[in-house]
C-alpha cells in the first residue's frame, strides 16, 4: 500500500502507518498557526530587545546593541515610578476583587436560587470590551455630568475630580478594574467551592465545630490551591493590563497612572522605541514568573492534615 | 436572639448585599444607556437627570447615518466571523485528536498550547507588529484574524476537547466499522452531537475578537477596515466629545455580547470556567 493511500485512510481496516500519523495530521494545523502567531513572536521578542529597533529604522535594518536596552531600563527613573504605580494598581485590584468575589462565591454556593438570578447580571462586566468599559467609567467619573458626582452632590457632598486628580486617578482605575475583574474571581471560586466534599462539612458539624471554625479550617484551607491559581492569574492580568488604562488616562495625569504595562505600551507605540519596549516586556515576564512561584510556595501548598 | 430571627437577619443581609452589588454592576451601563436616549437639549442641562425626562433616538439616528459605525459593524462581523470560523475548524480537528487518540508527544503539545495561551498578549504585541510589518500583514483583515488565533484557538481547542470527551466513543466506532474515515466520522457523527460545545467555543471566539481593540488599533490604518471598537474610539479623538453619539455607539457595541448572555448564559458561564479551571 502506498503511503498516500494510507494517509487518506483506506476503507477496509486501518494500516499501521495511517493509524500512527492521523493524530498528528489532526493537530498540525492548530500547532502550525500557534507557532506562527504565538510561539515565534514570543522568542523573537528576546532578539528585538537586544536591538535598537525604532519606528525610524524599522525598514532599513536596526543595530544590535546587546544589553543596552536593559541597562538603560534599570537606570530609568520612570521605570521605577511605573513599578510603584503598578504595585498600587495590582494590590488595590486584587484586594477588592478577592474580598467581593469570595463573598459572592460563598453566598452563591449556599443560596442556589439567588445565584441563578444574580449570576448572569454579575457576569456582564467580564464580557464587555475594555474600550467600552473604559469610556463607561470615564463617563461615570465625569466631573459635571458623571453619575458618581451627581449622587455625591445630591447627598450634599463635594464632587471629586477622579481621573484628573493625581492622588485619586489610580484608585479610580482600581474601582473600574474591580468592577471588571470580580466576575472572574467569583465564578472561579464558586466552582472550586462546589468541589469541596459535602461529607467534610457534616463531619465538622458532628464534631461540634462552629461555623467560623468550619470556614477557616475546611473551606479556606481546601480552597487554597484554587485561591493560588486565581491569585496568579489575576495578578498577571492586572500587572499586564493596559487596555482600560490606555482608554481612560493613558498614564496621566502627570504619570500618576503610568503602570509598567502602560509605560511599555507608550514606549513602543507612542515613542516608537520597539527594542526598549521589548526589554520592558521581558522584565515584566520575569516579574510574572517570580510572582507565580511565590504564590505557589505560600498559598498553594496543600497541607491538609 | 432566637435562631429564627438570626436566620432572617442573615438572609436579609445577604440579599441586600447582592442588591447593592447589582447596582454597582449595572450603574455604569445604566448611565451609558440613559445618556444615549436623552435629547441633546437634556444632555447639556446641569445637573444631569438620573432618570431621562425625555426619550429621543436622535443619537442613534446620528451614529447610523452620519458616521462610519455601520461600516465598523460590518468590518467587525467579517473579522470576528472569520476568526471564529478558522478557530472552530482547526480546534475541532485538534480537540478530536486530543480526545480520541493516544500519541507520542500528546502531553507536551497540550502543555505547549496551554503555555502559549497563558502568554500575556502584551508580550507579543511588539514582535507581532514587526513580524506583520515584514510580511505585509499589517493593515489587512487576514493579519488581524491570524493574530486573534493566538487568543481564540487555544481556548476553543480545550473547550472542544472537553466536550468530545463527554461523547461516547461507541457511537463513532459504529461509523468507523461501516467504513468511514476518521475525518468523516468527526464530521458526520461527532460534530452534530457536539453542537452545544461548538456554540460555546464559537461565542467565546466571537466575543474575544469583537471586543479586541489594542491590536486592531495598531495593525489597521485604513478607515475602510476599522472595526466597531475603533470607530467608537474615533468619536473621542474629536475636539469635543459628543457623549450622546458616543454612548449610543457604545450601546450598539455591547449588543452582541448581551444577546449571547441572554440566549446562552448557562453555557457561557460554564465556558468561562471551562477555559481556565479544568486543565
Amino acid at each position: 500500500m502506498s503511503i498516500k493511500k494510507n494517509w487518506r485512510g483506506s476503507r477496509s481496516g486501518t494500516p499501521h502507518l495511517n493509524k500512527n500519523l492521523i493524530p498528528y495530521a489532526f493537530v498540525l494545523p492548530t500547532v502550525a498557526v500557534l507557532l506562527f502567531v504565538a510561539a515565534f513572536p514570543f522568542f523573537w521578542n528576546i532578539w528585538i530587545s537586544l536591538n535598537d529597533v525604532r519606528t525610524t529604522n524599522i525598514m532599513r535594518g536596526y543595530p544590535f546593541v546587546g544589553l543596552k536596552n536593559y541597562i538603560e531600563l534599570f537606570k530609568d527613573p520612570m521605570f521605577y515610578h511605573s513599578l510603584h504605580v503598578s504595585l498600587y494598581f495590582v494590590l488595590g485590584s486584587i484586594i477588592g476583587q478577592f474580598m467581593i468575589g469570595l463573598l459572592i462565591a460563598l453566598i452563591f454556593n449556599k443560596y442556589e436560587r439567588l445565584a441563578r438570578f444574580f449570576r448572569p447580571i454579575f457576569v456582564i462586566p467580564w464580557l464587555l470590551s475594555a474600550l467600552i468599559i473604559g469610556y463607561s467609567w470615564i463617563w461615570m467619573y465625569n466631573y459635571n455630568f458623571g453619575l458618581i458626582n451627581t449622587i455625591l452632590r445630591m447627598m450634599g457632598l463635594k464632587p471629586i475630580k477622579w481621573l484628573n486628580d493625581v492622588k485619586m486617578a489610580v484608585w479610580a482605575l482600581v474601582i473600574a478594574n474591580v468592577w471588571r475583574g470580580t466576575p472572574f474571581t467569583m465564578l472561579f471560586l464558586e466552582s472550586s467551592l462546589k468541589n469541596i466534599p459535602k461529607e467534610l462539612y457534616e463531619a465538622a458539624r458532628v464534631d461540634g465545630a462552629s461555623s467560623w471554625q468550619t470556614f477557616f479550617y475546611i473551606t479556606l484551607r481546601l480552597l487554597r490551591p484554587a485561591l493560588a491559581i486565581n491569585f496568579i492569574l489575576v495578578t498577571m492580568w492586572t500587572f499586564n493590563l493596559f487596555d482600560t488604562i490606555l482608554v481612560m488616562t493613558q498614564g496621566g495625569p502627570a504619570d500618576a497612572t503610568m503602570t509598567t504595562a502602560m509605560y511599555m505600551y507608550n514606549n513602543a507605540f507612542k515613542y516608537g522605541l520597539f527594542g526598549y519596549g521589548a526589554a520592558i516586556t521581558l522584565v515584566m515576564l520575569v516579574i510574572n514568573a517570580a510572582l507565580a512561584v511565590v504564590y505557589f510556595r505560600t498559598i498553594g501548598r496543600e497541607n491538609i492534615s | 436572639m432566637s435562631k429564627k430571627t438570626k436566620k432572617y437577619l442573615v438572609n436579609s443581609m445577604v440579599v441586600s448585599f447582592l442588591i447593592i452589588y447589582t447596582l454597582f454592576t449595572l450603574f455604569p451601563i445604566y448611565w451609558v444607556f440613559t445618556t444615549s436616549i436623552k435629547s441633546s437639549k437634556e444632555l447639556v442641562s446641569f445637573p444631569p437627570s438620573l432618570i431621562p425626562k425625555s426619550i429621543s433616538f436622535e443619537h442613534y439616528k446620528f451614529v447610523f447615518t452620519k458616521t462610519n459605525l455601520l461600516r465598523g459593524i460590518v468590518n467587525s462581523l467579517i473579522i470576528s466571523g472569520l476568526t471564529t470560523f478558522i478557530s472552530l475548524v482547526l480546534a475541532s480537528l485538534a480537540g478530536y485528536a486530543f480526545s480520541r487518540f493516544n500519541f507520542r508527544g500528546k502531553k507536551v503539545i497540550l502543555a505547549t498550547i496551554l503555555g502559549l495561551y497563558l502568554i500575556p498578549p502584551l508580550i507579543n504585541v511588539i514582535p507581532l507588529f514587526l513580524m506583520f510589518n515584514k510580511l505585509g500583514l499589517l493593515n489587512s483583515r487576514l493579519g488581524l484574524v491570524l493574530a486573534y488565533q493566538a487568543m481564540t484557538l487555544p481556548l476553543a481547542t480545550f473547550l472542544l476537547r472537553n466536550y468530545f470527551d463527554g461523547i461516547p466513543v461507541e457511537i463513532e466506532e459504529a461509523a468507523l466499522m461501516d467504513g468511514c474515515t476518521r475525518l468523516e466520522a468527526l464530521r458526520r457523527v461527532v460534530l452534530p452531537l457536539a453542537v452545544p460545545g461548538l456554540s460555546v467555543a464559537a461565542i467565546f471566539s466571537f466575543i474575544i475578537s469583537w471586543n479586541e481593540f489594542v491590536l486592531a488599533l495598531n495593525f489597521l490604518f485604513s478607515d475602510s477596515l476599522k472595526t466597531v471598537q475603533l470607530v467608537i474610539m474615533g468619536f473621542v479623538k474629536l475636539y469635543r466629545i459628543d457623549w450622546g453619539a458616543l454612548t449610543a455607539a457604545m450601546v450598539i457595541g455591547m449588543i452582541p455580547v448581551l444577546i449571547f448572555l441572554i440566549v446562552a448564559q448557562r453555557y457561557l458561564i460554564a465556558g468561562l470556567l471551562g477555559g481556565s479551571t479544568k486543565y
